[in-house]
């Protein structure tokens, strides 16, 4: 599969979260883009860029668009794609969706969306519970 | 099956660099393979699920591998656990 990713976010979120993503798996295995928001930017040029985007990125396995909360500018630009053919949307994007969406570059557009969202939901949990002491020495 | 078991050394414990390092290295097996940190029992090849172990150094974890290439599968694991991931 050659899904391509879009990290649809405000400010350096996407960027920050992507270099994390590549720190820690030494590379990656989707073609990957960023579209970066802020406040001054105007909408409807975005949602042209981020067509832009999702033409360069989609190679017919398909484009997922990843972005922050649901409900402001940027998840409201990828709401836009959402009923688009081969390309899917998932908000609440956090180190952890990134993650498990890059754990499985063989899986196809809806495969992939699931673990988005499955590996998104999964990094959020209290913590709690006794550290042991000297785990870090 | 076969099983084993292995005292987690690195200095960071199965954080997630390691973590990454496991899922690359066992994907490339057809065989089913687990990470067990006491009752806590992870896919080898989910690395949200190991992460969820939360096993930190000087944990025991027993690592267990089920399919026609298990017994390469679990000395490439071990390797890898043993030698630190590289880290150190």
């Amino acid at each position: 599969m050659n899904i391509g990713i879009l990290l649809l976010t405000h400010n350096d979120i996407g960027a920050q979260l992507l270099l994390a993503a590549k720190s820690t798996y030494g590379s990656i295995p989707f073609r990957t883009e960023l579209l970066s928001i802020d406040h001054y930017d105007q909408p409807t040029d975005l949602i042209n860029l981020a067509q832009q985007y999702v033409k360069v990125l989609d190679s017919g396995d398909g484009v997922l668009i990843l972005t922050d909360m649901f409900g402001s500018t940027p998840s409201n630009i990828a709401k836009e794609f959402c009923n688009k053919k081969n390309v899917n949307v998932v908000s609440g994007i956090n180190l952890s969706m990134l993650l498990n969406i890059f754990n499985y570059p063989k899986l196809n557009l809806k495969e992939i969306t699931n673990k988005a969202v499955e590996g998104g939901k999964d990094g959020v949990i209290q913590i709690n519970y006794e550290r042991k002491k000297n785990n870090y020495k | 099956m076969k099983e084993r078991k292995i005292i987690i050394n690195n200095k960071l414990g199965l954080h997630a660099r390691a973590a990454a390092k496991i899922v690359t290295l066992t994907n490339k097996f057809d065989s089913i393979i687990n990470i067990a940190n006491g009752e806590k029992i992870a896919d080898a090849k989910s690395i949200m699920k190991i992460l969820m172990l939360s096993a930190p150094k000087g944990t025991e974890v027993k690592i267990t591998a089920d399919g026609k290439d298990e017994l390469t599968a679990l000395d490439s694991l071990e390797e890898l656990i043993k030698g630190k991931f590289d880290e150190e």
